[in-house]
């Protein structure tokens, strides 16, 4: 009897084992996922050569709810390099390397050399929120391609930043092309502004809604410009070092214009020099920057302008400015005048 | 009987469970497919002028130059940034190949050989502790590891300036010195020179003046004794050697600091002095 009952135990341990190792069947899906990893890789190389003007990426800002900041990107598919323009500074010979690599988590983008998205990293979120300057690759068509910051920025916090759509730059966005329209750093720029009174209208194209300012331009800082370029956050912090040192100006505003030029202006914000364009985020090293930027860029819903056409009639100067959201929609479009 | 019996069933079951279970046999991964770190080897085709010359200069002085990578290439809690890539490109030129290899190689052959770094990383900044923070990092460089060296500061050193270029590789040449201090050992006898009176934290509210009288060739040196070993090697690269001697013999313990790192370096086939004058020629006298 006793026999019997360790036989049947040990038949049934057997069929336990047998039983518990046929579970083993589990479909694995690795291989699935390595051929989408390699398709996506394919298709990433490809895709980021087949925009000559380049792919953009809208970084937002902690100080405007739909304006977002343009960083222009144009690969060199054939060496990875890739060019990038951007409203923060101006960069004549700025280039840097780029890897796609295949990372635990799927394809990544790398941003491998020093750029405007690794120095980004460096700044504060007024500045735009990218949290790392490596980007897991989440779609890619011909027409967009879908990032994400690898992390999120903080130490121990969860992987996973700012997801990004990038787009192919628009025709319509002449202040990124190789043409420098506006300046200020050039005694021809200066020409017909400095000093000179003026109007800037804004049309917030989602509302239809027009606003008149007092505007101008004030070489104020030039006397005394290797001192203020001390302070330039990005010059400052040798990892962010990617721009050229900056160049500022005042841009004195009259917030109660009533639509023709006028002489008295309430506050002077700092503009400092972008690639053909304005831009106005906040520095510290300068008060009127903290306080007049911060007051201009909430009034105006936007840290910066660019700058898509500059007409010169004699002594009339008209500058076309617009600013952009997430998708690269126009958000506001401007013209100054510095004639009424 | 009975034992032999279950024994076998035993035997069976074991064998059974192992034969039943070694069937799945079907996954496959392809073996390139991880990358943990996210560094690859780029094709030639892709190499561009940067990739090019440090190719050059990893067959002609063995040292792997990096200049591209991911935040946390080098440690996982510690951030380090590329520089930009003309400015790398003129760095390694410029201070890689003509003031540090070439002469290197030239003027010290076996010191070049057996105590050169195999790696070096060109940094943008400095060393952050935080992925994210605007605070603006720190340190020189780079070193601990003796197979590899760093230094940072590269998209803010402005090559045309000739005092900041010397004090550069001087302090190249301080962080090198922390690796051989690793690798070999600055030894009990140089500890005891200054052991008690080192200042610790306080270093900085001190001045030259005061460190060199208590035996420091660098305030900083008086922070801890590896600093101390790296300064006195520091102290040595930038000043000529008149200075030096006429220093030293101010100081006891400056004099027997001297007497024990020239001995160190002078064991492998380095003499600082003529370090010192070859790399002050090359930068001033060009």
């Amino acid at each position: 009897m006793k026999n019997i009952l360790k036989i049947s135990g040990f038949l049934s341990l057997l069929l336990l084992l047998f039983a518990s190792c046929e579970k083993d069947n589990i479909t694995t899906t690795v291989e699935e996922l390595v051929g989408t990893e390699k398709q996506m890789e394919t298709d990433l190389k490809q895709v980021l050569g087949k925009s000559p003007n380049g792919w953009v990426m809208m970084v937002k800002s902690t100080l405007a709810d739909t304006a977002c900041i343009p960083v222009v990107m144009q690969f060199d598919t054939t060496k990875n390099m890739v060019k990038m323009k951007s409203v923060y500074g101006t960069t004549p010979n700025n280039k840097s390397t780029y890897l796609i690599n295949k990372g635990v988590s799927g394809i990544l983008l790398n941003f491998s050399g020093g750029s405007i998205v690794s120095s980004l990293m460096r700044m504060d979120r007024s500045y735009g929120d990218v949290t790392d300057y490596v980007f897991k690759v989440l779609a890619v068509s011909s027409d967009a391609i879908k990032i994400q910051c690898l992390k999120s920025g903080e130490a121990y916090k969860q992987e996973g930043g700012q997801v990004y759509t990038l787009f192919k730059r628009p025709d319509s966005w002449k202040w990124a092309d190789d043409v420098t329209l506006l300046d200020m750093k050039t005694a021809e720029a200066k020409v017909g502004l400095n000093n000179v009174n003026g109007i800037l209208t804004l049309n917030y194209i989602p509302t239809s809604k027009k606003v008149n300012l007092g505007f101008s331009f004030r070489n104020s800082f030039d006397s005394n410009l290797a001192a203020w370029q001390a302070v330039d956050p990005f010059y400052n912090n040798a990892s962010a070092n990617v721009f050229d040192k900056f160049y500022i100006f005042f841009n004195p505003v009259n917030y109660s214009n009533t639509g023709t030029i006028q002489t008295v202006y309430e506050d002077t914000p700092v503009a400092r020099q972008g690639y053909n364009a304005l831009c106005y985020l906040p520095f510290s090293g300068n008060a009127s920057s903290s306080t007049s930027n911060a007051k201009f860029v909430k009034s105006i819903k936007t840290p910066y302008f660019v700058i898509n056409e500059v007409i010169r009639n004699g002594t009339n100067v008209t500058i076309k400015v617009a600013s952009y959201d997430k998708t690269g929609k126009e958000y506001i479009t401007g013209e100054y005048k510095n004639f009424n | 009987m009975k034992k032999l019996f279950i024994y076998t069933l035993l035997i069976l079951a074991g064998m059974s469970a192992f034969v039943s279970c070694s069937k799945e046999e079907k996954v496959s991964l392809e073996k390139e497919n991880l990358d943990y770190f996210a560094i690859t080897n780029k094709p030639k085709e892709k190499w561009n002028a940067l990739d090019s010359l440090c190719d050059t200069l990893y067959r002609d002085y063995g040292v792997k130059i990096v200049y591209e990578y991911t935040p946390q290439m080098i440690r996982p809690n510690d951030f380090y940034y590329p520089p930009a890539y003309d400015k790398a490109l003129a760095y390694t030129r410029k201070v890689m190949k003509t003031l540090w290899l070439e002469p290197l190689k030239k003027n010290f052959p076996d010191y070049f050989k057996k105590e050169t770094p195999i790696e070096f990383i060109l940094m943008g900044g400095f060393y952050h502790g935080h992925p994210t923070n605007t605070a603006i990092a720190a340190g020189a460089g780079f070193n601990g590891q003796f197979y590899r060296l760093g230094m940072g500061g590269i998209n803010n050193l402005d090559l045309s300036n000739k005092a900041a270029v010397h004090d550069h590789v001087v302090i190249l040449w301080h962080e090198h010195a922390h690796n051989q201090d690793v690798k070999y050992g600055r030894g009990e006898i140089f500890d005891r020179i200054s052991v008690g009176t080192y200042y610790k934290e306080a270093w900085n509210t001190k001045t030259e003046a005061q460190a060199v009288a208590d035996g420091f060739f660098r305030k900083y040196g008086g922070f801890a004794p590896e600093e101390d070993f790296a300064t006195t090697v520091e102290h040595l690269t930038r000043f000529p050697k008149n200075d030096v001697l006429t220093l030293i013999n101010s100081n006891e313990k400056l004099k027997r600091k001297y007497n024990l790192i020239t001995k160190f370096y002078l064991d492998k086939g380095m003499d600082l002095h003529k370090l010192q004058s070859v790399i002050y020629d090359l930068i001033y006298k060009n």
